[in-house]
């Protein structure tokens, strides 16, 4: 089945698939910080938090997609190894591997959700911190085998997906303190 | 029912997608009209020569030399 000009329909069911899964693990990065650095207030925690995780699923989900229609394009001809094994795939072996590693790393941090009494809070955050090395995988793959992320329209989705998660990340790091004192006097009334 | 709106919204998000890229993949009548073409010649000591057609409507050989050379 071919899409208007001779293009396959699975191929830009590929890419439109990949394009999804980046936005919302994007967003689900920028919720997670948002969550982290008490942004919104200790109010919206829980909703966040929902978001956070709904997101993380939704966009896995749109990962498997992509594997599939990426396993079944008649012209990649990739076969199953290539798309769960890292560097098995035979073409551009290094950016495909880094959306490979990406998805499984970021399978692991959602299963961590649910192994977070199991694991203990501080090994769980530790683990978490993998998100940053996932969401920096799934750029350098978007940009290094994505079609549709070559040239100016790349440098765009860089900036727009990556400033908010530097200013989270750095607001995380430099005052974590100062964020999060309103919510221990709140949760402690006087 | 969070799960149901970011399910929703990722399978809109996707068609969107799919019709914008099929929408930039189809071909137009002027695209088709300007698609560059090349004539591939035997040239000297049986060289492949490219000429871009359109440049020029007739080339000269040795056999027929442009008129008053």
């Amino acid at each position: 089945m071919s899409a208007a000009g001779g293009v396959p329909t699975i191929w830009l069911l590929a890419r439109a698939s990949g394009l999804v899964a980046f936005g919302f693990l994007t967003v689900s990065v920028w919720l997670g910080l948002a969550m982290s650095t008490r942004l919104l207030g200790p109010r919206r925690q829980k909703t966040l938090f929902g978001w956070h995780r709904t997101l993380v699923w939704t966009a896995l989900w749109m990962v498997g997609l992509h594997a599939l229609t990426v396993l079944l394009d008649p012209v990649l001809h990739f076969g199953l190894p290539a798309v769960l094994v890292p560097f098995a795939a035979p073409w551009k072996p290094v950016g495909v591997a880094a959306g490979v590693i990406a998805g499984w790393l970021t399978l692991v941090l959602a299963l961590s959700f649910r192994a977070k009494r199991w694991l203990g809070h501080r090994s769980w955050r530790a683990l978490h911190y993998a998100s940053f090395a996932a969401f920096v995988l799934f750029l350098g793959h978007a940009l290094a085998v994505g079609t549709d992320l070559k040239g100016v329209r790349g440098l765009v989705v860089v900036a727009v997906a990556a400033a908010p998660v530097i200013w989270l990340g750095l607001a995380r790091i430099l005052m974590p303190r100062a964020v999060s004192r309103p919510l221990r006097s709140a949760a402690v009334p006087s | 029912m969070r799960r149901v709106w970011s399910a929703v919204a990722a399978s809109w998000a996707l068609l969107a997608i799919v019709a914008v890229l099929a929408w930039s993949h189809a071909p137009t009548q002027s695209s088709t009209a300007s698609r560059a073409t090349v004539v591939v010649i035997k040239g000297k000591k049986g060289k492949a020569v490219v000429l871009p057609s359109g440049v020029a409507t007739h080339t000269t050989t040795h056999s027929s030399p442009p008129p008053g050379g």
